[in-house]
């Protein structure tokens, strides 16, 4: 009886120095970065389409020279890195010109199921969780590499579809931000409070495979390409983090600032890119 | 007394009276010759015979003309015997004339009688000789002693005492009830010897002077005293390799700040445990797989928090067994190794008790005897780590506590014991850990935030009794009532709770039918009631992931578990070297609804004195997990995991106090469950399947070392490999698979209380698997990373050198030591693990304990 405690507790011990090291925040774009796959829909009823989009942070003076998507009827997992479960199954998908790529996994599916004749045999569980990946290189030779994964429902349309977080505004030192407006500039050495509000009527409940009731939980990531975020990472529909202007790289005159709500089953939703001005030094 | 070697000195010359003498101080010789009576009818039959005679005294330092000196007297004795009248006839000057005369009228005659027998007075002439008295010998030293135990002021009965002067035993004694002798030794210069078992020596010098009598107490040490490190092994053996530390070894071995568990695993078979992981890994099994029991009862729970402090405080802790593998068919559901703490019984003899202060934790303990038999005694221990963990926290750490992590935990021995034959224990014992914190904010995973509260507990009420019936038969029958509970909870989604209720029966009954047959059974049965309720992360694999990746697992289970367990020994001596214990063990697991059967079989031969061959091949079951059986969250059709455990070893004496022990070991593991990476994608495939499979060999190596009471320790190296073959992968190193561990400890006694001691330690880094690179989940915002072959890198070799040192001050009734044990002194960065940047692309090693200097003050009365 003491194993998972022992796992719990190992968890944590886990947890404590990865609070202490010393890297670079997720939150610091210091390179390519693919920050949301935004997917229309969330899960898919038998012969759906879906439409994937990817939001990359390419840095300024790289070119994106190649974007790949593959798909797999079952994934692994994370514990294999969501590698495809048969991997003869997985397929190659051809993107748009934005880099989005639209799929009908249907298809697919049966295809390496055998459920051609439209009978799904008994064995096929009635939702599978399919694996888009996706793969952005530059011309610098970055890569990223990304999955989503999306329900397939194998036998009737989700009762009850996941719907992605609606992002109300983001607030950039009190103003609300839009894209290609600057925002109030980031003092040197001082902070600048980033607002993300959520609309609480996206956030959804849902029974989970254990059988529990569970309300999703709104997370939002906040990125910038300087300075840091005081939480690269917080919870809640209406949450608040410090870009703080310490460190900052002399000659760097703005930042860029994205905002990504997740809940955390798939849903995604961005904002951004933000241009903060970065205020000179006294 | 006096009297009579006086009088063998003295030689009474007498002319007329023919008395029998008493003699005086200074030797005399008289003469009486009868004078002038008349002679009427009838006639003087006998003169006056001296009945006492009275010794001149001459006033000391008188100078004597010659060696001898006559005063001739003249006495004119009553018809009753007295002196009435006495005048010096011929004198030899004064101070002898008076001296003659006072003594002459205190003498006592058998008086003259006529021939009728009538008594009559007579004048009798008296030359009385007075000798220059010679040097008498010195008054003897009359000593009497009490023997006690320093400290405790236990009296040390039967110990034979001698006094000698020279070489010359002078004196001889032995110590009563109380410690008590008396010796009578002539004045002067002496020594005073005893040598009483377990104890320091007496030897000691002694001035007396003549006459002089003395009573005094001498204090003597415990031999194996707090500052003594020796490995010593029972009696009787039933394991291959089996050491015993005792609970002064385990509170002084250099390093393990006095812990109960820690000083064992200095002893070869015992992996090095990650700093903070408190595991149990014996002879290359899981952590899982070994069991530590108290007096032959599972312990619950083995460390606090972070793995520095067991759960069992040294209170009470009479040694700690140590069998890393091939044990006897008393033991089961365990396929590694066991370690058994025993407890002394609160003493009988007064109050007594303990505090011990230091860097981590305070206690105290009290016990005393109550009478009748009856004894009792208490501990508690409470850690300091809640007042010292905010000192060492960075002040913009993402984690704060409300409740900082603490513990507590807790003995009560009870004992009665009537007679030598049968013994009731009671034992309650138990301990209870909580932290309750914050998480600011989410730092890496988006599901780690908020409250964190972990509430870890535990209680055992332990009835042991113990009755031997006649010498050859004897039964000791323990019953335990345990309750343990574990509540917590991280975040907003992920909590464990557990409210487990144990009843643990085991009775073992011995009987010797000759010195060559004995039989051994019992039963060892187990059952409980466990409500769960958790809901975790799922990982199906051995490395860590994000928890935000994985799929979460929720369990709501209440269910009863049994496992009873009856098991058999029979000892075969067919001559007296020769042991043979073949035995056996069946095992019912509710879990799985399995029995298991396990033969097992040992033998020890003592080729020579000095040398003893020790062979055992064995089965070793257990059922899988809990978590593993349970059909909510595993497979409840899972066999029992099995390993074949063979050891062949030798122990030599090479010389008076050093001994080296050698053994080797081969575990075939079969039947193990493992995980079914099926499962993540296909509902239908069971969780855990029984296909895992393993080997573990290696090469056990104990040198100790004692010379004389000066120094001890040991050196202790372990070559082992330990492989795990889990389909479909190829086997690969287990995770704790160390091919080389080596410890080398010893304690050196300075004098006058002070003792070092040093632990060196050199171990392989353990096997890990490499992350090769990662992949961004979008649903969650975190990096998953991407794992390389299992266990096919290899953590840098760990080393670390420790020191203690102690001091001991003894009072009368009791002692107080002083300890410094610094771990890691050269404040090396041990690498325990690697920490990675948030998307796997960097890491940087994850070290262990920096110097940590544990200073602490304990006071035993």
């Amino acid at each position: 009886m003491t194993r998972p405690r022992i796992g719990a507790l190992a968890a944590l011990a886990l947890l404590l120095p990865a609070c202490m090291d010393d890297f670079a925040p997720q939150s610091d774009l210091l390179g390519l970065r693919t920050l949301a796959l935004v997917a229309d829909p969330l899960e898919l009823a038998p012969g759906a389409s879906v439409t994937i989009a990817p939001v990359d942070h390419v840095p300024a003076g790289s070119t994106v020279t190649a974007r790949r998507w593959t798909f797999c009827p079952v994934s692994a997992g994370s514990v294999a890195a969501y590698a495809c479960a048969v991997p003869q199954c997985e397929v190659e998908l051809t993107p748009a010109a934005d880099g989005s790529v639209q799929a009908n996994p249907t298809a697919i599916v049966a295809r390496c199921l055998g459920t051609g004749g439209g009978v799904v045999p008994a064995s096929v569980p009635d939702q599978l969780a399919t694996v888009f990946r996706y793969r952005v290189t530059t011309d610098r030779g970055e890569e990223r590499d990304s999955v989503l994964q999306i329900p397939q429902w194998t036998r009737q349309a989700p009762p009850d579809p996941n719907r992605p977080p609606v992002i109300l505004g983001v607030e950039v030192g009190g103003v609300p931000a839009r894209v290609g407006v600057p925002t109030p500039p980031l003092p040197a050495n001082g902070t600048l409070p980033v607002r993300l509000r959520i609309d609480p009527a996206s956030v959804q409940t849902y029974v989970d495979a254990a059988g529990v009731t569970r309300t999703e939980t709104m997370t939002g990531y906040f990125y910038t390409t300087a300075g840091t975020f005081s939480a690269g990472i917080t919870t809640g529909v209406d949450t608040t983090s410090d870009l703080e202007g310490s460190d900052l790289l002399p000659g760097v005159a703005s930042a860029q600032v994205w905002v990504v709500a997740l809940d955390l089953r798939g849903g995604e939703a961005v904002a951004g890119p933000f241009t903060v001005p970065i205020a000179a030094a006294p | 007394m006096t009297l009579s070697r006086r009088a063998a000195r003295a030689l009474p010359m007498l002319l007329l009276l023919a008395a029998s003498s008493a003699a005086a101080q200074q030797t005399g010789v008289q003469t009486a010759t009868p004078t002038a009576a008349p002679a009427p009818e009838p006639t003087l039959a006998s003169p006056p015979r001296l009945r006492e005679l009275v010794a001149a005294e001459v006033p000391p330092g008188t100078r004597f003309p010659s060696p001898e000196v006559v005063v001739v007297l003249s006495l004119d004795v009553s018809a009753e015997g007295k002196v009435e009248s006495a005048v010096v006839s011929e004198g030899a000057g004064e101070p002898f004339d008076s001296a003659a005369l006072a003594a002459a009228r205190r003498f006592d005659f058998e008086p003259g009688r006529l021939s009728t027998g009538e008594a009559v007075p007579v004048t009798v002439t008296f030359r009385l000789r007075i000798q220059e008295p010679v040097a008498a010998p010195p008054a003897p030293v009359r000593l009497t002693g009490y023997l006690l135990e320093r400290g405790s002021r236990l009296p040390l009965p039967g110990i034979p005492v001698e006094a000698l002067q020279g070489e010359a035993v002078v004196a001889r004694a032995t110590t009563d009830g109380s410690g008590r002798f008396q010796v009578e030794v002539p004045a002067g210069e002496f020594r005073l010897r005893a040598a009483p078992p377990d104890h320091q020596p007496l030897d000691l010098l002694v001035r007396g002077q003549a006459g002089e009598v003395r009573e005094e107490n001498y204090l003597l040490e415990g031999a194996a005293g707090p500052n003594e490190t020796v490995v010593s092994a029972t009696a009787i053996q039933r394991e291959v390799m089996k050491d015993v530390l005792t609970a002064e070894q385990v509170f002084t071995v250099p390093g393990s700040a006095g812990d109960t568990l820690k000083a064992v695993l200095n002893l070869p078979g015992a992996a090095r445990a990650p700093f903070g992981a408190g595991l149990l890994v014996l002879r290359g099994s899981a952590p899982g797989d070994s069991k530590v029991f108290l007096e032959g009862q599972q312990i619950p729970q083995l460390y606090h928090f972070g793995g520095i402090r067991s759960t069992y405080a040294p209170a009470f802790l009479q040694s700690v067994e140590f069998v890393p593998g091939n044990f006897s068919v008393d033991y089961g559901r365990a396929q590694g190794g066991i370690i058994d703490v025993r407890i002394r019984d609160p003493r009988q003899d007064g109050f007594h008790g303990q505090a011990d202060v230091n860097f981590y934790d305070a206690g105290v303990e009290m016990e005393g005897g109550l009478g009748r038999g009856w004894s009792l005694g208490g501990a508690f221990r409470r850690s300091w780590i809640d007042a010292v963990l905010p000192i060492f926290l960075p002040r913009d750490a993402n984690l704060s506590f409300s409740t900082a992590p603490r513990f507590y935990d807790f003995q009560f021995i009870g004992t009665w014991s009537p007679d030598s034959s049968q013994k009731l224990r009671l034992v309650f014992y138990g301990s209870m850990d909580r932290l309750v914190g914050l998480f600011d904010r989410p730092q890496r995973d988006p599901t780690i935030t908020g409250a964190l509260d972990a509430q870890v507990s535990f209680y055992n009420l332990q009835a042991e009794y113990g009755n031997a019936f006649s010498s050859r038969f004897r039964q000791d029958t323990s019953l335990v009532l345990g309750l343990q509970e574990i509540r917590t909870q991280i975040g907003p989604q992920y909590f464990f709770d557990l409210n487990l209720r144990r009843v643990s029966l085991r009775s073992t009954w011995s009987y010797g039918f000759s010195p060559q047959w004995d039989l051994r059974g019992g039963v060892d049965a187990e059952m409980g009631r466990a409500a769960i309720g958790a809901n975790l992360p799922d990982s199906t694999g051995p490395n860590p992931l994000p928890p935000s990746s994985l799929p979460q697992i929720g369990a709501q289970v209440t269910t009863w578990y049994y496992s009873p367990a009856l098991f058999a020994e029979l000892r075969w001596s067919p001559i007296p070297s020769l042991s043979i214990l073949p035995g056996v063990r069946a095992n019912w697991f509710s879990d799985i609804n399995q029995w298991a059967v396990d033969p097992r079989l040992l033998a020890r031969w003592e080729v020579v004195p000095g040398t003893t061959l020790r062979g055992a091949v064995g089965l070793y079951q257990q059922a899988p997990a809990p978590q593993k059986t349970n059909a909510a969250t595993g497979n409840p059709w899972l066999l029992p995991e099995r390993s074949l455990q063979a050891s062949l070893g030798v122990g030599q004496r090479i010389v008076d106090g050093v001994s080296l022990d050698v053994t080797g070991f081969y575990k075939d593991l079969t039947q193990q469950a493992i995980s079914n990476t099926a499962s993540v994608y296909d509902p239908a495939a069971p969780r855990y399947t029984s296909t895992g499979t393993g080997n573990i060999y290696g090469l056990e190596t104990l040198l100790k070392v004692a010379i004389g009471d000066s120094f001890s320790g040991w050196l202790a190296y372990s070559y082992q490999r330990s492989f795990r073959t889990d389909p479909p992968t190829n086997q690969v190193p287990f995770d704790f698979d160390q091919p080389s561990n080596l410890t080398v400890l010893g304690t050196y006694q300075l004098g006058r209380g002070w003792s070092a001691g040093a632990r060196f330690r050199l171990v392989s880094g353990n096997p890990y698997t490499p992350v090769v690179g990662s992949v961004f989940d979008s649903a969650t915002g975190v990096f998953v990373p991407r794992y390389g072959d299992t266990n096919s890198d290899r953590l840098a070799t760990f080393w670390a050198l420790d020191l203690r040192v102690d001091k001991v001050w003894t009072f009368p009734g009791w002692t107080l030591t002083l300890y410094l044990d610094t771990q890691n002194v050269t404040n090396r960065k041990n690498q325990e693990g690697w920490t990675y940047s948030y998307d796997y692309a960097e890491r940087t090693p994850t070290t262990g304990l920096p110097i940590l200097p544990i200073l602490g003050l304990k006071g035993e009365w």
